[in-house]
C-alpha cells in the first residue's frame, strides 16, 4: 500500500473498525474528516509512515474504545 | 489441489468479525512472508471478478453515453460534497480515477444517483481507497474493483491459526436462499476495513500454503507447496 489515506472514507458512516498494519508505504497524515465516522470503535494504524497529529475531531468520537497508532522505522 | 464446498456462512461479512478485537487483529502467523502473490491457480475467474484496476482510457466523445455518465458522476460527487472539486478536476487524482471507473469501467455499474445515495458513496469511497493506496500493487487478490458487491471485496486465507480474512467486512447479508435475488437490492454497509500485518506478503514459514477464497459463498482452496 503506497499513498495517502483519502478523506473519502468519512462517507463510510457505519464503519466500526479500521485496521491497517505494517504498510510503510502509507504516508501523509490522518485526515481530519475521519472524525466524522461517528460509529468508529477501533482505529489502528500500526507501522505506517504517517506523520502529523491525531485529528482534533477524534475528540468527538464517543464510541471509540481503541486508538492504536504506532510507528517504527524498520519493517 | 483444489477443494470446493458450499459455504453459506459468509462469516467475514457479518459485521464485527470474530477476528476483530482491540488487539490488532489478524496479525498472528504472518511473520516472515515473502513477496509472492498467492493466486488461485487454474481457477477460471468469473467474468465480473476481473478488476478494472489499470487506469482506463477515458471516454470523452460527447456522442458517447459513457462520457455523459462521467460528467454526471463528477457533478454528483461535487454537488453532494463527496469529493472536492479540485480533486475531481485533477485527472491524476484517485478521486478522478475512481469517477472514471464508476462511470465507465465498473463491471457492475450503478445508476448515477440524483440525490445523495449511501450505496453509491460507499462503493466510491472504497474505490478511492484502492486508487489512493496503489491497489494495483496489493499482493492479495481481494476482488477490489471487480463486479462483485463491494462487501465481497475481501479474501480469506487459511493460516496456522485458522482462517483469517481481510479486506471489507459488512453488516447485512445477501439473500442466499433466493438465487434470483439481486444482491444489490439490499443495503449492506461496511463496518470493518482490515489490512493486517504483512498484508504485502505471503508465508514461507508454512510448508504448505493454503489459499482459500470464500468470498462468493463457495470455498475454493489451493495448496501451494
Amino acid at each position: 500500500m503506497i499513498g495517502n489515506l483519502p478523506s473519502e472514507l468519512r462517507h463510510l458512516k457505519y464503519l466500526k473498525s479500521l485496521h491497517i498494519e505494517q504498510n510503510e508505504g502509507i504516508v501523509g497524515s490522518i485526515p481530519e474528516e475521519y472524525g466524522e465516522m461517528e460509529n468508529l470503535r477501533y482505529f489502528g494504524l500500526v507501522y505506517t509512515k504517517l506523520t502529523g497529529k491525531i485529528p482534533r475531531s477524534f475528540g468527538g468520537l464517543k464510541k471509540m474504545t481503541s486508538l492504536i497508532l504506532e510507528v517504527r522505522t524498520f519493517c | 489441489m483444489v477443494v470446493s464446498q458450499n459455504n453459506n456462512n459468509n462469516e467475514p461479512a457479518s459485521g464485527e468479525s470474530s477476528n476483530m478485537s482491540n488487539e490488532s487483529p489478524n496479525n498472528e502467523a504472518l511473520d516472515g512472508m515473502d513477496q509472492t502473490t498467492p493466486t488461485l491457480d487454474n481457477e477460471p475467474a468469473a467474468e465480473d471478478d476481473t478488476p478494472a484496476a489499470t487506469p482506463p482510457e477515458v471516454i470523452t466523445d460527447p456522442e458517447d453515453p459513457n462520457a455523459k455518465r462521467l460528467s454526471d458522476t463528477i457533478m454528483y460527487l461535487i454537488d453532494n460534497d463527496i469529493s472536492s472539486t479540485a480533486s475531481l478536476q485533477d485527472t491524476t487524482s484517485p478521486q478522478y480515477q475512481t469517477a472514471v471507473w464508476m462511470a465507465q469501467q465498473d463491471p457492475k455499474p450503478l445508476d448515477i444517483p440524483t440525490s445523495n445515495n449511501y450505496q453509491f458513496n460507499q462503493r466510491y469511497s472504497l474505490a478511492v481507497l484502492y486508487y489512493a493506496l496503489s491497489g494495483e500493487g496489493w499482493a492479495f487478490d481481494m476482488k477490489w474493483l471487480s463486479g462483485r458487491h463491494e462487501c465481497e471485496w475481501y479474501t480469506s486465507l487459511f493460516l496456522q491459526s485458522g482462517f483469517t480474512s481481510f479486506g471489507v467486512y459488512c453488516d447485512g447479508e445477501p439473500d442466499l436462499e433466493d438465487p434470483d435475488a439481486d444482491i444489490y437490492s439490499k443495503q449492506r454497509t461496511v463496518t470493518t476495513l482490515d489490512f493486517p500485518r504483512k498484508f504485502c506478503c505471503v508465508f514461507p514459514l508454512c510448508t504448505d500454503l493454503v489459499v482459500c477464497d470464500i468470498s462468493q459463498h463457495l470455498m475454493i482452496c489451493t495448496i501451494h507447496s
